[in-house]
């Protein structure tokens, strides 16, 4: 893993620590009693299960403080509700204008032709 | 996993076929997420060497997300080392991610896969020169554009020349 440290001694069981999964790892999936039909033959990585559970439940360790509750009002109501607050006054005033006759129809960019 | 680091660190035999594939045979119902999710901020030192137990990781170097409502619960936070970064020769497990069974994943990890983005690297250009390189090649084209809009340039012409001096030629332009 990354991150440094200068002491000898846990590098060292690290590494043993590391080399022994790997060994046990080789020892398993060379197996060939090992029926892994219920996991499609591949082995089942409890990391990996541990991140996707993660990544699936993270909702349960939300919680609404200023500064969540601040980012998901600046990422998503206002991006939606400014675009939709701008499209549509932007189309009434052109629609006003053209209604009250202040465009005339040869300087309208989409004639009806 | 942490059958097997438990196994292993107390050095016990495993007894081949019931090492692993044991605890398989127990889980044939599957795996939940009920199971398998982090759980609660860990606050007390025993939750904590607990916690970095269950993620394989030495208790001096687990350290969980701060608890700030954008959590993740007692998930470790990993030095984020990208998959580009690591040692391509390295005999890893998973060749294709670069990583190794049972090693604990970065909770951002699928962004720092091998085909995404890699800002764990010292770049090759450092972002200043990026910028002024990028920007400084789109100001010489605007500005070239502008200059050059209102100043259209053509070939030096003269008018067209017709036989015979004085008499009306037509041209069959459409009048305007």
């Amino acid at each position: 893993m990354a991150g440094g440290t200068a002491n000898v001694d846990v590098v060292k069981e690290r590494a043993a620590v590391r080399a022994a999964i790997k060994k046990e790892f080789q020892k398993q999936v060379t197996n060939p009693h090992r029926h892994g039909s219920a996991e499609g033959g591949v082995l089942f990585d409890p990391a990996v299960q541990r991140f996707m559970s993660m990544r699936a439940t993270r909702y349960d360790h939300f919680k609404p403080t200023p500064r969540s509750s601040l980012i998901g009002i600046a990422m998503l109501a206002v991006p939606i509700l400014g675009y939709g607050w701008w499209m549509k006054t932007s189309r009434e005033n052109f629609e006003a204008k053209c209604r009250t006759g202040q465009v005339a129809y040869a300087d309208r960019e989409f004639k009806f032709a | 996993m942490s059958a097997i680091t438990r196994s292993l660190l107390k050095l016990r035999p495993l007894g081949g076929f019931q090492g692993l594939a044991g605890t398989q045979s127990a889980r044939s119902a599957g795996n939940w997420n009920k199971d398998w999710k982090p759980g609660k901020y860990p606050v007390t030192p025993e939750e904590r060497a607990a916690a970095a137990r269950k993620y394989g990781l030495r208790p001096d170097e687990y350290e969980p997300y701060p608890d700030d409502g954008l959590g993740f619960g007692d998930y470790p936070k990993l030095p984020v080392v990208s998959a580009e970064a690591r040692d391509p020769y390295r005999d890893w497990d998973h060749p294709e991610h670069r990583r190794d069974f049972g090693e604990p994943i970065h909770a951002s990890a699928d962004m720092y896969g091998l085909d995404r983005i890699d800002d764990t690297q010292k770049p090759r250009f450092s972002l200043n020169d990026q910028a002024l390189s990028f920007f400084g090649v789109m100001a010489a084209f605007f500005a070239a554009y502008f200059y050059l809009n209102d100043n259209k340039m053509h070939w030096p012409v003269l008018p067209k020349q017709y036989p015979e001096e004085g008499k009306t030629h037509y041209t069959f332009e459409p009048a305007e």
